[in-house]
């Protein structure tokens, strides 16, 4: 594996948040991405999976917005740490260890990446 | 002046920004709701007066861009061009004005008379977020008001801005051109100066915007400035190079494609704009909302609450909605009764007694429950609830091949199958709206329910409850076999995106909540004034003719002979032969003879004759079936012992239908072609191809199911 920090969006677990590099796909899919706020240098966070995993809910630019993951596979991301905004479930009492640690869902939902 | 100026005034606006509570706080109940031309969008109209204005009040599609994507936004675009309303409201979310003045960038390029609506301002300002309303009118170049739309705010305000905006329109009318970076600027320069040079017509789009848009590799406006349609073939062939170019040059120059670059200059703009006038909020304002989700869309609770706030839906709909159902029952009886006595028997009595208020009657009882549900379904789509359920639903709807928000119909379609088809609206690509329309009339509607109650209530006595549910959940079942089945054949491109905003819990407005539920009552009432009139009109019709003279007066006659022997045993005699005589009528009628003749397709489903018939005119509206049974068996509203005497004469050892034959019957009740009004609605939404297989489908279907159950039922012997 390479060093490259850019990952898809559906790697990410609950509490860890991204700044978009870029969006793949193409047509509607891709252009609706983009008009949600999608776009290079907005930071995106994962708030939630649904309860059987799929689809996933993010918060970008103050607003709550689900994705699937085989649509957050096709957005580009620079995993950075998370900022005090856009808080997710972990967030109360663990406070600032999030951005280092994986939540409470991270190691419930643990994939090999 | 003393006559009176008229105005057209249009509300565009993103999706939960509040739009519809704007448009109901201006408008009151005065709406008119109607198809946008060509496209099943719904448009909505009102017509206020302010300050000596006559105003029309367009209210848009929800739509977050104005791409040639998706129906709604090609609506929201062309109707600014087309129809050129003289002030566009923009009601935007002031909670999150980075993603709407994205679209107030879109419409400031369409060169529209724009007014932004900083609606829901007191959340804002609870946030505790600040901005400079001086410093972002000039930004945006348009007067900004704060509004609270679902409190009526500033709506005054908001009109008074239009209106000036109309009135001293060279003041405030000043467009602030976007900058795309110096690279899209030039190129934009270019095309607008050929589409300029080449004499093309862009429809009423200004040529920038249309330059804008052939960057974005809009097909619409690259089919119209570059198919010849709208200039010389010499002219749209270099456009189109020129276009190509344009996109390959700033691909080249900027590393990303001319689409992100253009979405990223707008919100590039949005950003500055912001980054001047704004005071960050000190407070998240979905932290409610995320705490109230921490339970609602829990991985453990999620679920459990979906289901209990589902069954409460229907708990209130079917046990609550029971009484003011009984009274208006009642009512219905009290009337038919009351019009038999004071008119004199004939056959018009008749037809008004049994035809028009037996049928009418019979439809207009179910109002309550439909009402009350769609209060339950309007106060979960107010306060945010339904796309909390969307979220949870996606991953089992997805695996039918559906959108999480299909769900939404679906659950409508419990209650009416109409609203429910005309709810697919909400689902953004053609593929989910006929995949949900086409399985949606499984979902058992209310007007099923009594045809359940009567022939469960007839055959299963204390089980019926269970029974019933039964019925429901084998309706689901079959939805979700059927999905997948169509999923796989029929419809294999994959589904559209679950690209959905969670939007922030709120306590809906009892106004906006009511004019939601009345918008779809209405849908309902209308079905029963029109076709269900008609419908009963021309059923007692069917049933009453041909009449045979000869054969009535020797029945009248007889039955007059042996009243007239005045001996007991004779009026018993009379009683026989009277409601022989009513059935011979029966029997000799249109209708009777097109039960007759379907008779031998439906014997093998165990059904008599009569349910045959009451299966026909069951197409007409599913309570009919009821109403039908009724007359064939000779049975009226009365109760004996608490049994509803149509029951008694179904379960009849006499009419030798059995158990299984009754369930086999719910059965293909639930499963077949739902009523003319919802199968109107199939092809107002889908087409007419479409409509005519789903009637196909479903019947097939239902005779498959019953006959399988029926059969296989008698041979383990049920």
């Amino acid at each position: 594996m390479t060093a490259d920090p850019r990952v898809s969006l559906a790697t990410l677990n609950p509490g860890e948040a991204a700044v978009v590099v870029g969006v793949q796909g193409e047509g509607a899919f891709r252009r609706r991405l983009l008009d949600m706020g999608f776009i290079k240098g907005t930071l995106v966070r994962v708030i939630k999976h649904a309860p059987l995993r799929n689809p996933v809910e993010y918060c970008i630019g103050g607003t709550h917005v689900t994705l699937r993951l085989q649509e957050a596979q096709q957005i580009i991301v620079e995993q950075v740490t998370p900022p005090p905004y856009c808080r997710t479930h972990d967030d109360r009492g663990r406070g600032r260890r999030l951005g280092r640690g994986r939540g409470r869902g991270g190691t419930w939902l643990r994939r090999n990446r | 002046m003393a006559e009176k100026k008229s105005l057209t005034i249009a509300l565009a606006g993103n999706p939960n920004s509040g739009k519809t509570s704007i448009f109901n706080s201006m408008t009151g109940a005065r709406q008119h709701v109607g198809n946008w031309p060509g496209v099943t969008v719904e448009k909505k109209v009102g017509y206020i007066s302010h300050r000596g204005y006559e105003i029309e009040i367009v209210d848009l599609p929800g739509t977050y861009s104005l791409t040639a994507y998706s129906v709604e936004e090609r609506v929201v675009r062309s109707y600014i061009v087309d129809e050129k309303p003289d002030v566009v409201i923009h009601v935007v979310d002031s909670g999150n004005l980075a993603r709407n003045l994205y679209l107030t960038i879109q419409l400031m390029e369409l060169d529209v008379d724009l007014v932004v609506d900083l609606n829901m301002w007191d959340e804002f300002l609870d946030t505790g977020a600040e901005l400079d309303l001086e410093k972002i009118h000039r930004l945006l170049g348009a007067p900004v008001v704060p509004t609270v739309g679902h409190r009526g705010e500033g709506i005054e305000a908001l009109l008074d801005a239009a209106i000036d905006l109309v009135e001293d329109r060279e003041e405030h009318h000043r467009h602030v051109p976007i900058s795309y970076g110096p690279h899209v600027d030039d190129l934009l320069v270019e095309l607008v100066k050929q589409l300029e040079d080449g004499g093309v017509s862009t429809h009423g789009y200004p040529l920038r915007w249309a330059a804008i848009k052939m960057l974005e590799g809009d097909r619409e406006i690259l089919k119209m400035t570059t198919s010849g349609e709208g200039a010389p073939d010499d002219a749209s062939s270099r456009l189109r190079e020129a276009a190509a170019r344009a996109i390959r040059h700033i691909s080249v120059a900027t590393g990303a494609d001319a689409e992100t670059v253009i979405s990223e200059g707008r919100s590039g703009y949005v950003e500055g704009a912001l980054r001047e006038s704004l005071t960050l909020p000190q407070t998240d304002r979905m932290e409610l909302s995320r705490r109230i989700d921490n339970v609602l869309t829990n991985r453990f609770l999620g679920y459990p609450i979906f289901l209990a706030l589902m069954w409460i839906l229907f708990q209130l709909t079917f046990q609550v909605g029971a009484y003011p159902q009984g009274w208006l029952e009642s009512g219905v009886t009290w009337l038919a009764g009351t019009l038999e006595t004071a008119l004199p028997e004939s056959l018009v009595s008749d037809l008004l007694v049994n035809g028009v208020v037996g049928g009418v009657g019979s439809v207009i009882v179910f109002l309550p429950s439909i009402l009350i549900l769609f209060l339950g379904i309007a106060f979960l789509e107010d306060s945010g609830y339904m796309a909390r359920a969307a979220f949870l639903m996606d991953r089992l709807m997805h695996a039918l091949g559906l959108h999480g928000k299909s769900f939404i119909p679906m659950l409508m379609g419990f209650g009416c199958t109409v609203p429910a088809i005309m709810a697919t609206r909400t689902l953004e690509s053609r593929r989910d709206r006929i995949m949900t329309t086409l399985i949606l009339p499984l979902m058992s509607c209310s007007a099923r329910l009594p045809v359940y109650v009567l022939v469960a209530g007839a055959f299963f006595a204390e089980r019926a409850g269970t029974v019933v549910f039964l019925i429901y959940v084998i309706g689901i079942v079959t939805a979700m076999l059927i999905g997948r089945l169509f999923a796989k054949t029929l419809f294999r491109s994959t589904p559209a995106p679950f690209v959905m905003e969670l939007p922030p819990y709120r306590l809906p407005t009892t106004k906006g909540v009511l004019i939601h539920m009345w918008e779809r009552g209405k849908i309902y009432l209308q079905k029963m004034g029109g076709v269900i009139l008609v419908a009963s009109i021309v059923l007692w019709f069917l049933g009453a003719f041909p009449r045979d003279a000869s054969v009535i007066e020797t029945y009248e006659m007889d039955i007059a002979a042996l009243r007239a022997a005045g001996s007991v045993e004779a009026a018993a005699a009379a009683d026989v032969l009277e409601s022989e005589f009513a059935a011979r009528l029966t029997e000799d009628s249109y209708i009777g003879k097109a039960g007759k003749f379907i008779y031998p397709a439906v014997r093998p489903l165990g059904f008599s004759w009569e349910m045959g018939v009451s299966l026909i005119t069951g197409f007409v509206a599913k309570e009919v079936v009821v109403s039908t049974l009724g007359v064939l068996y000779h049975t009226d509203e009365s109760t004996t012992n608490g049994e509803h005497s149509l029951a008694a004469a179904l379960k009849d050892p006499a009419g030798g239908i059995t158990p299984l034959a009754g369930f086999a019957f719910m059965l293909f009740v639930l499963l077949y072609t739902p009523c003319i009004v919802a199968v109107i609605a199939t092809k107002r939404e889908i087409g007419a191809k479409w409509m005519a297989f789903s009637v196909g489908y479903q019947f097939l279907l239902a005779w498959t199911v019953s006959f399988g159950v029926y059969q296989i039922g008698k041979l383990v012997g049920l």
